[in-house]
Formats: structure tokens, C-alpha cells, sequence
């Protein structure tokens, strides 16, 4: 004879397993490669490679955060690869056999491009590249990151109007086609603002900057508008101290469209120092509290880090991320998809379809360097 | 062509510093060409070390650049190859990267050798889909990077000052060290020798080698002796030009003594024995100085008792005005015992050390010499009431240490002398003295048998007719003295006394029966026609002894053998054995034997006769002459007589097989081992080449 009471518990335990049955049949995973390197970024130094990869990873952890809310768990795994050029290639097999759903490629867009004949029918988006050349790249190839064309454009525009009877010096890092690239949109843009002015550009190579004769290379440029398209920002302060400190009278001014990943790895001067030079860079408005996805952003980083967002590596990699949770909710998958990789491609086709500029951010500024800190000085609506 | 090779170094002399330097200089350059090949082998070693390293390096480098070309040209971003490439190409390399595919084409990674002083390193580079991109040409000087060569650089710089280092020290082996330690040394030797003086200073000395300084010790020493044995043989030459011219004056005193008639026996004999000591003396000096084939060195036994009188009277007359009193003690066995030395050495040795004697007595005192026998040695003692020996010489005198003072006992040099003298002869010495009381020397001799031919007896029957022939009066009354006591005890035993030969012989031959007669003969029969064996052989008397001075004469003695007659020394008449024989003679009768043989070695003669005697024959076998010659007479004359060659004795087989032949003995052999022919024998003796075979016969 069984009780009434044993009954009620064996239907209550039944209840619960298909209550719960239904739930986990909801929530879908996301496999998430991130496939990316530090060491572009920044020097070979220990210490801030690991808060780079901290703050990198904090980002995706903010992003799987608020992506839970929406049933949509995300399971990542890093593949950081090394500093050679050709490293991210060694790297590719790896993440293939992994089978990710998703793709968060390298920042630089050399390195992005690359991919365009080894990873096929996975979404791969990056956080910074922003080379002319993407826009060749295969549909499941995106980046969030403004692109240099238009960069190009709004840095030209605003030198023009800031120094419209100074010359242009143009410092191009050769071995970077993002740079070259991204130098000559630059120069294009500007002959076509002020086609009377002059400009001079200067290919280099960069990998040892101390080497650098840097009177040899500033003969005749002294006075110019000296604009470096270089690969880190890291590299762009060594540079311009390297050279300011050959003229220490001259109050060179130093243009850079370099993005910031933080505000501590940068190597920039100490606050008390007297700058002997002017040191603009034109980038992304980051931390800007006005917008919401930053603000949900905060929100889920201080409830995984009690405490408040410093790193701009860690915003773009949540904004990188949340794109693609924002794209399989706004642009669900018909029912006929059953794998998330074609669920993320096609929502994330979708979504492009309905904005090219999915989750790129909406504003940039012009910051200039000085003892203090980085001061913004203009503000775009791109 | 060896001989002359021989002569061709013979005739070129090289200076030894020239050997040397040739010597070691060639070692040292062998060694420092080798240490130069070392040298080299391991710079050869290092540079491709070198080369090798550069070549990974540039490989190495070349990696880099390559990834570099390779990820630039899949961005497209051809234009920074050769920016990369010119930045390179600042440092001291040229890197150039070829385009064509083509051009790498065969081309594989290797670095050549760019005569003179340069390199050139191909890299091909392949892009990731294996297509050839080009081929990257590298070139460079030697010196590219100090950093890799300078461990070439330190190594070849450490060995060669190493070598140097060593080159530095061992260059003076090739002359400065030779110079000092041999060159220098044998210039300063060669210096003594030619000149007799040393040319170096006393300074040099002390910093010469130890064994330099030996060397040149013992060639002074040397050079000393040289010296003084040049003064010796000058000496020597003097000595022997006396020697020479004496010999005369005393062959004439010899030949006088005998004339002299009026002078009693005994002083004859001294005198006689005198003037054969000067003779000695004379011989001595003539082996000392002069021809060494002058003096006998002969080793033959003698009778140690008449040597030493010899020796006495003679010192008796040399200190005849010395208050030093010379007797003898001769224990009567000890008279006839025979010792075996060089007969003139062991005078010449008993008159030091009696001249050593009379030296440490100085006044008055006495010399006694005393002969003791046991059975197996005679002991000879020279005993002073001189002032003695300390122990230590006496210590190093008989340990043969170098004597520190000679002429303080008056000893030393005599019996150093004595000492070497014995030692010869496998005799002792034995020294007893105690200071200012006197010294005793003994001589202890090993005794040997006495030769067959010297008795020490005279055997008599108490019928005989003992006949004694003697020119000197006084040795008659001598042998009256010796035989009273036996003439009282046998009153048929005559003693019949001769001093003329003639009637002697006549005597003889008048008695009728001969075998009873036994003849004491003088050999020296003076002014008188014949001697004491010429009246032995006329009256062919069976039994006679031949009493004489001359017992040391080897003709005397050959005779007296052959002719079956022993000697007795005169000196020692008064101390024979007189033997009574019991057994009166008979008439003995003739004896048949198939062989007489004459062998002196008893345990041949055993074995001979038991080989012989199983064959079925007889065998008679003697082993003295005087046996053979006494016995002989029993045997028929067709006897076969094998007669050894040697048999110990002054005479030899063949000497006897002539007595044998004349006798009437045709059967006649010779057996020894000696290389004899036939030729040299008489006809009438056959030869048998082995000894073994007379058992044919």
C-alpha cells in the first residue's frame, strides 16, 4: 500500500525533473574561441601582458554575464598565440579542432586578414581591426571597430581645422598594411580637404626605435604636423619622445589614430613632466556613460569585479561578444537551424543587413596628451 | 761498406755542442712544428666552428625575415620587404631577396665561401603554400661578428703564447743549457786532461753537477796515479837494470859456493839459498817492472818448512849485527806438510813480514816462527816482542781499509800485502797483538797431499845396509845420530858412510845382495865427477833416496822419478820418520795380467777395472810412477802397458814409456784426453784417443 503522502512527493519529483528539463532545453551555448594576441598591444613585459589578458578576458566574462539572462551561455577558451607574424597561422588548427561557435579574432588587422582562407562558415569579429581591406573579406568577417576610412577622415578634417597653414608629416610603419593603409587614406583625405597643402610621407620601419636618427628623420619637418601611423600606441609614445627629445625647443606637435586599450600600459610620461612636445590621438569615446550598452557594461563587470571598468580592452570585448547576443535575440534563427554556428551566422548576417555599423561605437574624440593624463578635446557623432 | 762508414765517422769528428744543438734543436723545432700544426688544425677546427655558428645564426635570421616576407606578401604588403631588407642592410651584411621564383630553383640553405674574405648565404623562402617566393642572399665579411670569431681569436691567441711561453723555456735546451750542464763541464775535462790543470775557478765548483765533479776528481786522481806510476816506471826501468846486472854477480857467487869447499855445508847452503833469494829478488823486480814473463807465477805445492828456513837463514844473515834473535818451532808433522802457492810470492811475503818483525822490535828482541798442523791445515806463526799493533789497524788491516799510517807499528804495508797474497790462495790471516808487548801472525794454510816424489820417511829392514853418500862430513855424523838408536836396537842393520862417489859405486856393486841396500844419496856430490843419481843409475840400486838441497829442481826431480827415486830436503833429514819394516824381502814371482795401466785418478782407475775385469780379462792397474816402476819387473815383457798422458807428476806417461821401452816393455800405449797425434809420440807408443779404449785391449 502506498501512502498518500509518498504520492504527492514522487509526483512533485517528477514535476520538478521536467520542469527543469524544459529549462535546460532553453538555455543555448555558445562555444566561444578567443583568438587573439597580447603582444601586439604591448612591450614584452610580463606584468602587462597578464593585466592585458585580464582585462581582455574580464570583458568576455562581463558579456557572459548579461548573455545569461538571456538563456544564452557562453563557454571560451583562449588560443593567445606569440608575437611573430606568421604565429597566428600555427594557431588556426588548434582553434578548428576546438569547433567553436563563434570567433573573436586578432585586433590587428593584418592578422585578421589572414584568416580570410582558413576559417570558413564561423562568425569571426574583431575588436579593432579596421583596415580598408576588411571590407574584402567574406561575410562572416566583421569588426566593431570604426574603419580607418572613416578615422582617417575625421583626424584629416580636424588637423585641417586646427592647423590649416602647417604642413603634414606623414610616418608610416611599413611593415604594417594597416598602417600603410590607413596613411594613405589619411593623406587622400587630406589633399582632398586642402589639396594645396603639403604633405610628406615617411615609410619606416619601426622595430628599433632607439636606432632611429631621429634629426635625420625630421629634417625640414620641424614645424610640421607630424602624423604617425604606427602599429601600438605603446610604440607611438616611444617614438615621439624618442624624437622630441632631439628638439627640445621646437614644441613638435604628434598626431596618432592609435586606439587605447588602457590607461596603464601606454608608457606614457609621468604626470609632473613638462611635455616638450603636443601629442593628439584621435579614438573611440569609451567610457562614456551616456550610453547604454556601457552602462550595462558597468553594471555586470561591478557585479563580477566590485569595482569599476578601467580598461578599454575590456569594454570592446564586451561589446565584441554582447553583438552577437544581441544579434541571435533581435534576429532569432528560424527553428530549422539547430547548430549555433549557422544560428550566429545567420542572426548576425541579419543584423548587419539591418545596421553595417552593428555595435560600432557611435562617437569619437580627439585626446590630447598632457602631464595629467589625456585631456578630450573634441568630440565626433560618427 | 760498413767498414767504411766506420772509417768516414772516424775521420769526421763533430763538436759535441754541434750534436747537441743538432739533438735537441731538431726535437724542439719537430715539437714546435707539430705545436704549429696543433695550432693550426684547431684554428682550422674553430673557423668552421665559426662558420658553422654563423650559418645557424644567419638561418637563424634569416627565419625571422622570412616569416616577415611571408606575412607581409599574404597582406599584400610587399613594399616593407625591402625597407626591412635596407634597415638590415645598414650593419656591416648586404641582404638582397630575389623575386623570381626561379631564382631559388636548386638553391638549397648553405654559406659559401666568397674568396677572399667574404661569405655569401642563400636562404630560399618558400610561402606557406609552398610556393617559392624567391631566395633571400645574404654576404658578408669573414669578420662579420668579432663576438663569433673572437673564442677563435682567444684560442689561437692562448696557444700560440702558450707555445711561446714553451718555445721561451725550452730554447735554451737547444745551447745555454747544454752549454752549461754538459758542454762546459767535458771543455774543462777535456782541458784537465790535455793540460793536468783545471781551468775553472773555484766558484764554478761548487754550482758543477755532483757526478761533473766525481768525473773530475777521478781524472785528477787519475792523472796522479799516471804520475806516479811514470815515476815507478822509471823507477821500474832503474829496478830492472839492476835486476839484469845482478844476475850475473850472483850466478858466479852460486857457482863459487859450490867450489868452495872449505866452507861447511850448512853455511854453503845459506850461502847458496842467499844468493837464490837475490836471484828471487832479481826475478821480483823484473815482474814488477819488467817483463812480466820473467817471473813464474806458477802455483805448485811445496813444503812450507823449508821455504821458511830458506827465508830465516837468510834474515839470519841480513840481521847477523842486529840484536834480534831468529828461531823456528816446527811441530815434526807440520816439516813435510805441502801447501800450494807461488813459491817466490810466499817468501817474498814471509821476509816482510819477518822485515816488518825486526821494524816494530827496533832493539833488541826476538823472532820466533812456529809451523802447526792439524789435518787439514798448517798454521804458520811469526811471533815479536815488538812494540805490537793498535786494534784499529789491525781492524783495517783485515777489513782491507786504506791504512792511515804505515810506519808506526811497522806492520801495515807487509800485511796488506800478506792479506791480498792469501786471499789468492784461499788463506787466513789472523793477527794477535797487544801494544809494547808484541804481535803474533798467523798464516793459516790449507795443507795439500804431498807429491809423490818427496818422502817424509825412510823405510828400512833390520838387515839392510844403509849406504850414505854425502861430501859433507858433518851430514854423516847427522845420520849416525838419527840411526843410533835403531843401529842399537838391530844389530844386523849396518850404516855404511860415502864422500866419494867412485867408491860408493864400487861398494855397491861389490854387495852381494843389492835388494838389501838402500841408498841416502847427496845430489850434490862437489868436485866429483858424477852426481848423487848419476851413482843411483850406474849401480841401478833398487832402494835409494836422494838426500838434497835441490828438492825444488825439476830436472832433479823428473829423474829422480823416472830413475824410481824419492827426495828428501836435506834440511829436513833430521826430522824423517825412520820405519822398521818387519817383512823381510822375497823373491817375488812373475805375474800374468792382459793389462797394466797407469792412471793417477782412483775412481776412473775403479771403474776401469770393474769394465775391464767383466770382460773376462785381468787388469793391473798403478797410480804413482814409483808403483809402476817398483812393480813392473814382476810382469812379462809382452805385457800391454797402457800408460795415461798426464799423470800428475814433472814426468809424463811418454817419459816413462821410454824407461818402460828400455827395459824391454814393446807393448805400449798411450790413453788421454789431450789433443796428441801419433806423430808426436815415439814410435813404440801407440795412441789411444779415448781412455776408454783400452778396454779393446
Amino acid at each position: 500500500m502506498i501512502k498518500k503522502q509518498q504520492i504527492v512527493i514522487l509526483v512533485g519529483i517528477i514535476f520538478f525533473v521536467l520542469i527543469n528539463n524544459y529549462i535546460c532545453a532553453q538555455v543555448e551555448t555558445i562555444k566561444l574561441a578567443l583568438f587573439d594576441t597580447p603582444y601586439n598591444e604591448m612591450p614584452l613585459n610580463v606584468p602587462l601582458l597578464s593585466e592585458y589578458e585580464k582585462n581582455y578576458l574580464a570583458g568576455v566574462e562581463a558579456a557572459a554575464q548579461v548573455a545569461k539572462a538571456a538563456n544564452i551561455n557562453i563557454v571560451y577558451k583562449p588560443f593567445f598565440y606569440g608575437a611573430g607574424p606568421l604565429d597566428v597561422l600555427s594557431e588556426i588548427s588548434k582553434v578548428q579542432e576546438w569547433q567553436p561557435d563563434l570567433i573573436i579574432g586578432p585586433g590587428a588587422s593584418d592578422q585578421f586578414l589572414l584568416l580570410k582562407n582558413y576559417i570558413f562558415n564561423t562568425m569571426v569579429l574583431s575588436s579593432y581591426a579596421s583596415d580598408i581591406s576588411l571590407t574584402t573579406l567574406p561575410k562572416n568577417f566583421y569588426s566593431v571597430n570604426l574603419p580607418d576610412v572613416q578615422v582617417s577622415s575625421l583626424l584629416s578634417q580636424y588637423i585641417h581645422q586646427q592647423y590649416p597653414q602647417k604642413n603634414i608629416y606623414v610616418i608610416t610603419q611599413i611593415d604594417s598594411k594597416e598602417c600603410v593603409d590607413a596613411s594613405d587614406l589619411f593623406i587622400n583625405s587630406y589633399h582632398k580637404i586642402s589639396p594645396a597643402t603639403k604633405i610628406t610621407q615617411n615609410k619606416l620601419i619601426l622595430d628599433n626605435v632607439s636606432s632611429i636618427d631621429s634629426k635625420k628623420l625630421m629634417t625640414g619637418h620641424e614645424q610640421d604636423i607630424v602624423v604617425i601611423f604606427n602599429f601600438t600606441y605603446y610604440g607611438y609614445s616611444v617614438l615621439i619622445r624618442h624624437i622630441a627629445a632631439s628638439f627640445p625647443k621646437s614644441n613638435l606637435i604628434f598626431f596618432s589614430n592609435q586606439d587605447d586599450w588602457n590607461d596603464k600600459g601606454t608608457d606614457r610620461p609621468r604626470k609632473n613632466d613638462n611635455l616638450l612636445y603636443q601629442s593628439y590621438r584621435i579614438g573611440p569615446v569609451i567610457f562614456d556613460s551616456n550610453d547604454l550598452d556601457y552602462k550595462e557594461f558597468e553594471n555586470a563587470y561591478y557585479k563580477l569585479y566590485h569595482q569599476e571598468p578601467v580598461d578599454s580592452v575590456s569594454f570592446m570585448l564586451y561589446l565584441t561578444v554582447m553583438s552577437v547576443v544581441k544579434a541571435l535575440i533581435q534576429f532569432p534563427p528560424p527553428e530549422t537551424y539547430q547548430g549555433m554556428r549557422e544560428k550566429i551566422l545567420y542572426s548576425y548576417t541579419q543584423a548587419l543587413k539591418y545596421d553595417p555599423t552593428w555595435f560600432r561605437l557611435k562617437y569619437y574624440a580627439i585626446y590630447q596628451l598632457t602631464p595629467q593624463g589625456e585631456v578630450l578635446i573634441t568630440k565626433f557623432a560618427v | 761498406m760498413k767498414l767504411n762508414k766506420t772509417k768516414i765517422n772516424k775521420n769526421i769528428s763533430i763538436n759535441l755542442s754541434v750534436q747537441i744543438k743538432k739533438a735537441i734543436g731538431y726535437r724542439i723545432l719537430i715539437c714546435f712544428i707539430l705545436a704549429i700544426s696543433f695550432v693550426f688544425a684547431i684554428a682550422i677546427d674553430d673557423i668552421f666552428d665559426s662558420l658553422h655558428q654563423l650559418e645557424l645564426n644567419l638561418a637563424s635570421q634569416c627565419a625571422n625575415l622570412e616569416t616577415f616576407i611571408i606575412s607581409q606578401v599574404l597582406v599584400q604588403n610587399e613594399e616593407a620587404i625591402q625597407p626591412k631588407l635596407d634597415e638590415l642592410n645598414q650593419k656591416s651584411v648586404s641582404i638582397k631577396f630575389i623575386w623570381k621564383e626561379t631564382a631559388s630553383a636548386g638553391l638549397r640553405r648553405k654559406l659559401f665561401w666568397r674568396f677572399p674574405f667574404s661569405w655569401v648565404f642563400y636562404y630560399p623562402i618558400t610561402n606557406i603554400d609552398n610556393s617559392k617566393l624567391g631566395v633571400l642572399i645574404v654576404t658578408g665579411p669573414l669578420l662579420y661578428e668579432q663576438g663569433m670569431f673572437s673564442n677563435l681569436f682567444t684560442n689561437l691567441t692562448l696557444i700560440l703564447l702558450l707555445f711561446a711561453i714553451i718555445f721561451v723555456v725550452l730554447f735554451p735546451l737547444g745551447n745555454r743549457i747544454p752549454q752549461q750542464l754538459f758542454i762546459a763541464p767535458i771543455n774543462n775535462l777535456l782541458f784537465l786532461l790535455r793540460n793536468g790543470k783545471s781551468n775553472i775557478e773555484s766558484e764554478s765548483l761548487a754550482i758543477m753537477p755532483e757526478e761533473i765533479n766525481e768525473i773530475r776528481e777521478k781524472i785528477i786522481s787519475l792523472l796522479k796515479e799516471v804520475e806516479n806510476r811514470s815515476r815507478e816506471a822509471a823507477l821500474g826501468q832503474i829496478a830492472t837494470q839492476v835486476a839484469h846486472d845482478i844476475r850475473s854477480p850472483v850466478s858466479a857467487i852460486l857457482m863459487l859456493s859450490k867450489e868452495c869447499i872449505e866452507v861447511p855445508e850448512n853455511q854453503r847452503t845459506a850461502l847458496r839459498d842467499a844468493a837464490n833469494r837475490i836471484q828471487d829478488i832479481a826475478n821480483y823486480l823484473l815482474s814488477q817492472y819488467g817483463n812480466p814473463m820473467e817471473e813464474s807465477k806458477e802455483i805448485e805445492p811445496f813444503l812450507a818448512s823449508t821455504a821458511i828456513l830458506s827465508v830465516l837463514s837468510e834474515k839470519r844473515i841480513e840481521y847477523q849485527k842486529s840484536a834480534i834473535t831468529f828461531s823456528y818451532s816446527f811441530i815434526k808433522d807440520a816439516c813435510f806438510a805441502f801447501i800450494q802457492a807461488n813459491l817466490i810470492e810466499f817468501k817474498r811475503m814471509i821476509s816482510n813480514i819477518i822485515n816488518n818483525a825486526v821494524d816494530a822490535i827496533a832493539g833488541r828482541g826476538e823472532i820466533i816462527i812456529r809451523l802447526m798442523k792439524d789435518e787439514t791445515t798448517l798454521t804458520i806463526q811469526i811471533i815479536d816482542n815488538g812494540k805490537g799493533m793498535a786494534e784499529e789497524l789491525i781492524k783495517q788491516i783485515l777489513n782491507n781499509e786504506r791504512i792511515l799510517s804505515q810506519k808506526a807499528s811497522g806492520h801495515g804495508f807487509g800485511l796488506t800485502h800478506a792479506r791480498k797474497i792469501l786471499k789468492q790462495y784461499n788463506a787466513d790471516l789472523k793477527i794477535i797483538s797487544t801494544l809494547n808487548k808484541g804481535t803474533e801472525i798467523n798464516f793459516i794454510f790449507r795443507t795439500v797431499p804431498s807429491p809423490v816424489w818427496i818422502t817424509d820417511s825412510i823405510d828400512f829392514y833390520a838387515d839392510d845396509c844403509i849406504i850414505v853418500l854425502d861430501d859433507d862430513a858433518s851430514i854423516h855424523c847427522a845420520w849416525d845420530g838419527l840411526f843410533t838408536s835403531v843401529v842399537e836396537k838391530n844389530p844386523k842393520l849396518k850404516l855404511v858412510h860415502f864422500s866419494a862417489a867412485d867408491k860408493c859405486i864400487e861398494y855397491i856393486k861389490g854387495f852381494a845382495d843389492k835388494r838389501k841396500m838402500l841408498l841416502l844419496a847427496d845430489f850434490e856430490l862437489i868436485k866429483q865427477s858424477m852426481n848423487g843419481l848419476d851413482v843411483i843409475e850406474i849401480t841401478e840400486i833398487e832402494r835409494a833416496i836422494l838426500v838434497t838441497s835441490h828438492y825444488e829442481n825439476k830436472d832433479i826431480i823428473t829423474r829422480s822419478i823416472l830413475l824410481n827415486v824419492k827426495l828428501l830436503p836435506k834440511v829436513l833429514a833430521s826430522d824423517v820418520k825412520l820405519n822398521l819394516l818387519q817383512t823381510s824381502l822375497s823373491i817375488e814371482e812373475n805375474k800374468e795380467v792382459d793389462l797394466i795401466v797407469l792412471e793417477d785418478n782412483q775412481e776412473f782407475s775403479d771403474v776401469l777395472a770393474y769394465l775391464y775385469k767383466s770382460r773376462g780379462k785381468n787388469i793391473t792397474i798403478f797410480h804413482t810412477p814409483y808403483q809402476l816402476l817398483k812393480g813392473i819387473k814382476n810382469y812379462s815383457r809382452h805385457t800391454k802397458i797402457c800408460l795415461d798422458y798426464n799423470i800428475n807428476c814433472p814426468v809424463s806417461g811418454v817419459d816413462l814409456a821410454t824407461v818402460l821401452y828400455n827395459k824391454g816393455y814393446k807393448n805400449l800405449y798411450i790413453a788421454t784426453g789431450y789433443q796428441l797425434q801419433q806423430v808426436d809420440l815415439p814410435s813404440y807408443v801407440i795412441l789411444l784417443k779415448e781412455k776408454m779404449e783400452l778396454l779393446q785391449l
